[in-house]
């Protein structure tokens, strides 16, 4: 077991109300923005091209919520320190961010508590731009270990319903949720998109087994230099290889591999007609990391349909879900995704 | 998959089959960009291309070397070996620009109990742009079925 | 050693220019390996369907033995543009020559570059997990009398090496110097 370095926060040093220290991020540039979306593989013109963007009406090059997350997933990953864990973020996306913008992530302890002798630490977190707006308004839980004791477990079992989720998947079943009473009822859902809930969809594996020119092409693109990406001997003592940041686990394939988000969830049509499709944000959580040589698949399902009125009328909110699975065929990773269409009746 | 080529088939003034890259977007120069971990400014960001008196983001010149080796690995076969590639960045081509590798034979030679082929290539744009003139030397089989190498000797005046 | 005179014409590459000559730019490593992942984006973003780059079977039967890389592949990384990999996240102009670059020259009354081109000869092939070492110096000068006026060009030779020290490639890059 290797020694907490001095700077290491431990659960003992943790109160509710406390603020976690800010980090300022920017002014992004081009360049952090092309390597971003080269680790992540997405080659999307809205993400890297001004010339287009401008076409389409925006400021400038548009920061993609991925990028956003890996500027959080960077401050409290780091934060929690080598022998701490980051074990969920929620975030919602609320603005558009653009090329020269700068954040600022700060964050409220809002609950610590206890687990299997290990400190959990809820917190209220706030990604903001330099024009003050709130551009990504979320929740995170981080686990840390206790004074002197060992660091915080890097192996976290899903919770019960997932395992059984999971031997639905392994047996090649269609419906591998069950749709519960009260979910998908809604003037705009028509039935036959009800019945979808629960349901999979899209399925992808990597093209390749984790390489290490992948881990550092993550650790390079989001700025990440903890020894557990960066230092094989360090990692081999604590996970058994090299791991990578969070966010590797996330990467949703675009144009090579397929599709991503709210397009990877089966095809359902509501009632009236539908126009948006933003990225209303996402529920991440972890269970252990990516290791060297792990091939993850990846299982999206419809998990919810959600519907609302809110100022600019009826929308429903497709909730999709994924599951990151390893070759092993344990969790690694399982994300909540919801997409707005803003609907207008016929 | 094609035959494999040999020595014996090649003359001087052949055309070998062109590569056409086809339209390369911007996607495309971002997609090389990242393949090869290519950051620089010229390559991918439009506002600083602008700002330095650019018409719009530049291709990376590899993206042309690229055209060129591809259309001689492809011709050379599983048989074959590129010994040589040398060209010159001429003109600018920018995303959206169409690139066709083409190549024509200037001199068959044996050397060392190989057959020898040397080339004249070129990438040309949908202007008719020759971006990237250059030369290559091949080495192809010839039909005695004694394999080309896969390892050339240091040539003298290198390091050891 | 050369008599100035004003009737013979100046000669650019000094004695001063000529002990250049030889002289190594510090070397670089590639961070990893040839790993899959690398290969893989390569030969898609080249649009190259070889499957000597891309099917393990059809590779190890060819008499390569292996899947191997394409033969541009070592070149096509920039060499030393400050834009060089992780390097470059954490290294500025200040520090001192980027690895992989080649020490610079200054040929006195030759204020205009550009590019001349580069040439590549290729001794092995690069298979995965490769590691390769890539080191530059400078070659020789050429001086010439151009349509616009003298011109020098230099030569660079950048070495690639595998990690059993082998010779797997050398580029030679050439810059033409004008008034």
């Amino acid at each position: 077991m290797t020694t907490a370095s001095a700077t290491q926060v431990c659960f003992e040093d943790i109160t509710e109300g406390m603020e976690i220290p800010a980090k300022s991020f920017g002014p992004v540039e081009s360049t952090d923005l092309v390597r971003f979306c080269s680790a992540w593989e997405t080659y999307s013109l809205l993400h890297t091209y001004q010339k287009f963007c401008l076409e389409q009406g925006h400021r400038d090059v548009v920061i993609n919520g991925p990028f956003k997350q890996a500027v959080i997933i960077n401050w409290l990953d780091n934060w929690a320190g080598d022998d701490g864990f980051l074990k969920s973020m929620s975030i919602q996306h609320r603005v558009f961010d653009f090329h020269d913008d700068v954040f600022t992530a700060t964050g409220v302890v809002t609950k610590t508590y206890e687990v299997d002798g290990f400190g959990y630490v809820n917190i209220d977190l706030k990604l903001t731009n330099q024009r003050g707006e709130v551009s990504c308004p979320g929740i995170a839980t981080v686990v840390l270990p206790k004074r002197g004791g060992p660091p915080a477990p890097v192996e976290y079992a899903p919770p019960a319903e997932y395992v059984e989720l999971l031997q639905k998947l392994a047996s090649g079943a269609e419906r591998i949720a069950d749709l519960k009473d009260g979910q998908g009822i809604g003037e705009f859902i028509p039935e036959k998109a009800r019945n979808t809930i629960g349901m999979r969809g899209y399925a992808n594996e990597w093209p390749e087994p984790l390489d290490r020119a992948t881990i550092r092409r993550f650790a390079d693109a989001t700025f990440e230099w903890k020894r557990a990406y960066r230092d094989e001997e360090f990692a081999k003592s604590r996970y058994g290889a090299l791991i990578s940041p969070p966010l590797t686990v996330l990467r949703v394939p675009i144009n090579e591999w397929g599709m991503m988000g709210e397009s990877a969830v089966p095809h359902i049509e509501l009632a009236g007609r539908s126009r948006g499709g933003g990225n209303a944000g996402q529920d991440a959580e972890w269970f252990k990391p990516v290791k060297l040589g792990d091939t993850i698949t990846q299982v999206a399902y419809l998990a919810d349909l959600v519907e609302r009125t809110g100022r600019s009328g009826p929308m429903v909110i497709v909730y999709g879900e994924t599951v990151y699975i390893n070759q092993h065929g344990e969790l690694v990773a399982k994300t909540r995704q919801g997409t707005l269409r803003q609907l207008s009746a016929e | 998959m094609t035959e494999q080529v040999y020595f014996e088939d090649v003359k001087e003034g052949l055309e070998i089959p062109p590569f056409e890259r086809g339209v390369v977007q911007m996607r495309d120069v971002i997609r090389f960009d990242a393949a090869v971990e290519n950051y620089e400014r010229l390559h991918q960001d439009y506002k600083w291309c602008l700002e330095n008196g650019y018409p719009d983001v530049i291709f990376n010149g590899p993206i042309k070397n690229a055209c060129l080796a591809t259309m001689l690995t492809n011709w050379i076969g599983d048989g074959g070996w590129l010994k040589k590639l040398g060209c010159q960045h001429r003109g600018m081509d920018l995303p959206g620009n169409t690139l066709t590798a083409t190549g024509v034979v200037t001199k068959t030679y044996e050397q060392d109990g190989m057959g020898f082929v040397d080339l004249d290539v070129k990438v040309t744009n949908q202007l008719g742009e020759v971006t990237c003139p250059g030369t290559a030397t091949v080495i192809l089989p010839k039909r005695d079925g004694v394999p080309v190498p896969t390892v050339f000797p240091v040539p003298a005046g290198a390091s050891a | 050693m050369t008599t100035e005179n004003k009737d013979e014409p100046r000669t650019y590459v000094t004695e001063e220019v000529k002990a250049q000559i030889g002289k190594e730019g510090p070397p670089s490593t590639w961070p990893e390996g040839l790993e899959r992942s690398t290969l893989r984006r390569y030969v898609n973003a080249t649009e190259d369907q070889n499957p000597l780059y891309r099917d393990e079977e059809h590779a190890k039967n060819s008499r390569y033995g292996g899947l191997i890389a394409p033969p541009f592949w070592l070149a096509s990384h920039p060499l030393a543009t400050g834009q060089r990999v992780t390097e470059v996240l954490h290294m500025r102009r200040e520090d001192g020559p980027l690895p992989g670059s080649t020490p610079r020259v200054q040929i006195e009354g030759l204020n205009r570059g550009v590019n001349g081109g580069s040439e590549i000869e290729w001794f092995r092939p690069v298979y995965l997990d490769d590691l390769l070492t890539y080191k530059s110096r400078i070659g020789r000068f050429e001086e010439r009398m151009g349509r616009n006026g003298p011109m020098v060009i230099s030569y660079t030779e950048t070495e690639f090496r595998n990690q059993r020290g082998e010779l797997v490639a050398i580029m030679t890059g050439s810059g033409i110097r004008m008034t």
